[in-house]
Order: C-alpha cells, then sequence, then structure tokens
C-alpha cells in the first residue's frame, strides 16, 4: 500500500502567540498562529499540530479562540494538546474545532488514562508525544514541556506505550529543538530498532530537504513535525514535496 | 456555488464537530442535530452521520437520544463519514455485543495485515476503477465489508487486504475518510455528491 508521507507544521503557542524556542526556551514571538496555519494549509501541509505550552499555568480560553479561528480556514487534520488532563479537556479540545489530541505529561504520569480515551473515542484518536532529552548518555521522557525528568528512560516508555496500543507516536528531540542542526541520528536509530507498529512522527531539529529525505526513507517513519524551519523559510513544504516524490518517496501533492 | 441546502449535522457526542460545521458552511445552512427533533429531519435537504469514537459509543449515542429512528426512516441524502460508516452495517469487531443500525448488510472488521499499520492514519490513495486516483485523509482501525460487492465505488490502492473507501447504496454515501479533512479532494467529493454528479 502507497502510504504518503506527512508533513506536518508544529505550531507552538503561548496565549495568543506563536512562538519557536530553542531546545524548548528563550522562546520568542513569531506571529499569529491562525494566519500561519492557514498559509502552511495552503501550502499543501497534511496536517497541523497545536501545543498549548502554557496550558498548565493559564487560562485555556485563549488557545481555544485560537483554534477556532483555525478550523475557519484549514481542511486539514489540527491535532492538538498541551496540558490535557481530563476526558473534559479532551472533549473541550474538540469543541474547539480540533480533530485529534496528544498527551505527554499525563500520560506518563497516569498510563491507564490512555486505555480510559481509547475506550471512548478510539485509538486512532490519540497520538502520544515523547520529549525526548539525553541525559548522562541516556535517552530521557520529559515533561511539562521539557522541564522536568519523568524518570522514564525512552525505550522503557515506549514498552509500555506498546502495551496501550495507540494511534500514534510523535517523538521530539529536545536537545535538537530549536538548533537548525539536522535530527538526532543516533536517536533515530534507536527509534527503528524498536520495532513499533503504530504511524510514528519525528520533529526536532529538521531543518532542510535531505534531512527530511533521510528520515522518511525508513518505512516506519511516517512524517515529519517542523517548526523553526518553516518559520525562516529553510523548508518551503511545496518544494520540499517536489524534493521528496523526485527521490521516490511518496507524499501527498495537491 | 450558486445552490445553498440545508444540512442536518448528526452530533454523535464526540466529534470533531466545529470542523464538520466548517466545512459544510460552504454548502449552505449547517443545523447541529442532537436529539430526535422531527421537524429538523423534515427540514433539511441532506443529513451527516460523522463519526469518531468506538462503534459502541457511537450506537449509545444515537440509542440514548431517539435518533436511530429518525436516521432509519430519513429518505433524502445521508453522508456517512468514517464511524458513521460504520455503524450503518450490522455488526463489528470493535464491539461484538452491538447491534449496529444494520441500513447496510454486511459487518466491520478490524484492519489486520503484517504490512499495514494501523490506526491506517494519514492521506492514502483511493480509487475508482484504477482511474481518479484521489488522496483522502484517513483514521481508521476498521474497515467495513458489504455482503453486495456491487455497492462498492472506491477501494483503497493496496495489494495486501481490501479497504473501503466510498461505498453508495440507495440513498446512503458512505466516506470511510474523513473529507472534512481531505483539503479540495474532499470538496471535489462532497460536491459530486450533492450535485447528483457521483
Amino acid at each position: 500500500m502507497i502510504e504518503n508521507k506527512r508533513i506536518i507544521p508544529k505550531l507552538e503557542i503561548k496565549n495568543k502567540n506563536l512562538i519557536k524556542g530553542v531546545q524548548f526556551e528563550g522562546l520568542r514571538i513569531i506571529g499569529d498562529p491562525v494566519l500561519y496555519a492557514k498559509e502552511f494549509f495552503e501550502k499543501s501541509a497534511d496536517q497541523i499540530i497545536i501545543n498549548d505550552i502554557v496550558a498548565s499555568l493559564y487560562s485555556r480560553e485563549s488557545i481555544f479562540s485560537t483554534i477556532d479561528k483555525m478550523t475557519n480556514d484549514v481542511f486539514v487534520p489540527i491535532t492538538a494538546g498541551g496540558g490535557i488532563r481530563s476526558i473534559d479537556d479532551i472533549k473541550n479540545f474538540l469543541e474547539a474545532g480540533a480533530d485529534r489530541v496528544f498527551l505527554n505529561t499525563y500520560a506518563l504520569e497516569n498510563p491507564e488514562f490512555i486505555k480510559n480515551i481509547s475506550n471512548l473515542f478510539g485509538k486512532q484518536f490519540i497520538t502520544i508525544s515523547i520529549e525526548v532529552k539525553k541525559i548522562k548518555n541516556e535517552y530521557y521522557c520529559m515533561k511539562n514541556h521539557g522541564r522536568d525528568n519523568s524518570g522514564y528512560l525512552f525505550e522503557k516508555w515506549i514498552d509500555i506505550i506498546k502495551e496501550y496500543d495507540v494511534g500514534e507516536i510523535q517523538i521530539l528531540s529536545i536537545d535538537n529543538d530549536g538548533m537548525e542542526n539536522g535530527f538526532d541520528n543516533e536517536l533515530l536509530d534507536s527509534i527503528l530498532n524498536l520495532k513499533i507498529n503504530c504511524p510514528i512522527i519525528l520533529g526536532g531539529g529538521i531543518n532542510s530537504n535531505e534531512v527530511c529525505h533521510d528520515i522518511l526513507k525508513n518505512p516506519e517513519i511516517s512524517g515529519v513535525s517542523i517548526s523553526t524551519a518553516l518559520y525562516n523559510k529553510q523548508i518551503n513544504i511545496p518544494k520540499l514535496k517536489n524534493y521528496l516524490k523526485k527521490n521516490k518517496i511518496n507524499v501527498n501533492q495537491i | 456555488m450558486s445552490i445553498k441546502y440545508k444540512i442536518g449535522i448528526i452530533n454523535l457526542g464526540i466529534n470533531n464537530i466545529k470542523s464538520l460545521k466548517n466545512f459544510f458552511y460552504k454548502y449552505g445552512e449547517v443545523y447541529v442535530i442532537e436529539k430526535n427533533n422531527y421537524s429538523i429531519f423534515k427540514e433539511i435537504d441532506c443529513l451527516i452521520i460523522p463519526g469518531n469514537g468506538t462503534f459502541h459509543s457511537g450506537i449509545s449515542y444515537l440509542k440514548n437520544n431517539s435518533l436511530i429512528d429518525p436516521i432509519k426512516k430519513f429518505k433524502k441524502k445521508i453522508i456517512a463519514i468514517c464511524l458513521g460508516m460504520q455503524i450503518l452495517f450490522e455488526e463489528s469487531e470493535e464491539s461484538p455485543t452491538i447491534k449496529g443500525l444494520a441500513l447496510i448488510k454486511g459487518k466491520v472488521c478490524k484492519i489486520n495485515h503484517p504490512k499495514i499499520k494501523t490506526p491506517l492514519l494519514g492521506w492514502f490513495e483511493s480509487n475508482k476503477n484504477h482511474k481518479n486516483k484521489k488522496n483522502y485523509f484517513f483514521n481508521n482501525s476498521f474497515s467495513c465489508y458489504p455482503e453486495d460487492d456491487n455497492i462498492i465505488i472506491e477501494k483503497l490502492n493496496t495489494d495486501y487486504l481490501e479497504i473501503v473507501s466510498v461505498i453508495k447504496f440507495k440513498n446512503i454515501y458512505a466516506l470511510q475518510f474523513h473529507p472534512e479533512k481531505s483539503s479540495s479532494n474532499g470538496f471535489k467529493i462532497i460536491d459530486q455528491i450533492l450535485n447528483e454528479k457521483f
């Protein structure tokens, strides 16, 4: 079966602003997320990820109104998350216009919650997002937008998630985030060895057509999530898709 | 678009109802149907049965809100999307003890093949007689198998396993993918269905 590899802009949002950090810190304002989402949709993005990065600190209302506005113009799936801790949080994201949700911190603290969502919404509805950081030569899963170490080794957490049978896994390299130095190849190798049998998307440091190609040529990987390289125009989605197509990687071109 | 339609969307409780509304606004007036309300069923030209969720959650929601009967009696166009398509069948491996609406004969089975990652998530090519190949956005772990092959209009382009993507049966147009999330290809297929060019 032909799988079209997905190119996914990942928008981090603080209050009403699209922001971008380096290694999840030192946030800089980029602009209006609604306008960026519309532009990426028009440039044939396959999906859009919205991450409310201050969810636990401020009121939720601004992220819901941002997603609500986005869905007027964006007709590809929106996966939203950031600070989800209850079924009601998920329903609120859906009502605002999200199509799927991702979980990070709360899943690490309470893996049974994954099962509750699966029973209600179906497993295809959930993405588990994993924020990975190398500490003393080992990859750990971080929580609270990279601030705290969950104590889980990356491979251990993947084993647990496999049991819960989730719909998709997003793996983000914190060390490479915003560094524009490509994806962490050692991390990529370790992911490929883990025999994960659900769609996987990767992000963190992806900064060129060549880097996307080297990731997406692996049948195990379904997509890439990109932020900084889209804002500073190092990657242009239609050009990236042409490049991938020329190099025998299937993509959805509209 | 010249003709405007009156479109009713069933709210199955767990939906991306907002994005469906915004998509169908392009075709006319949109009413969200939360519980049985005969006056709305009489007014609309087209009924949308969407769905995120499980077979069990979808059927229970319809039951609890007395929506099964009005759906069965609705004779104008029905567009069923994803789980909305699956619950029209008699049964599903997802919830073996629950009966479906049985508007279409056949059953819903888990997608199970070593070469296919599940859920089927992303943009896949669907085709009509190996022509008119188009990519649509899919997000499902189960697939519909109607008894009557003749009602299958499009399938996924796969050698491993038959996965049905479009069915037309009587007044029902059933889509396994999400037209509301399939960009311009989603608008095209809904245009064709509403304008009798299907």
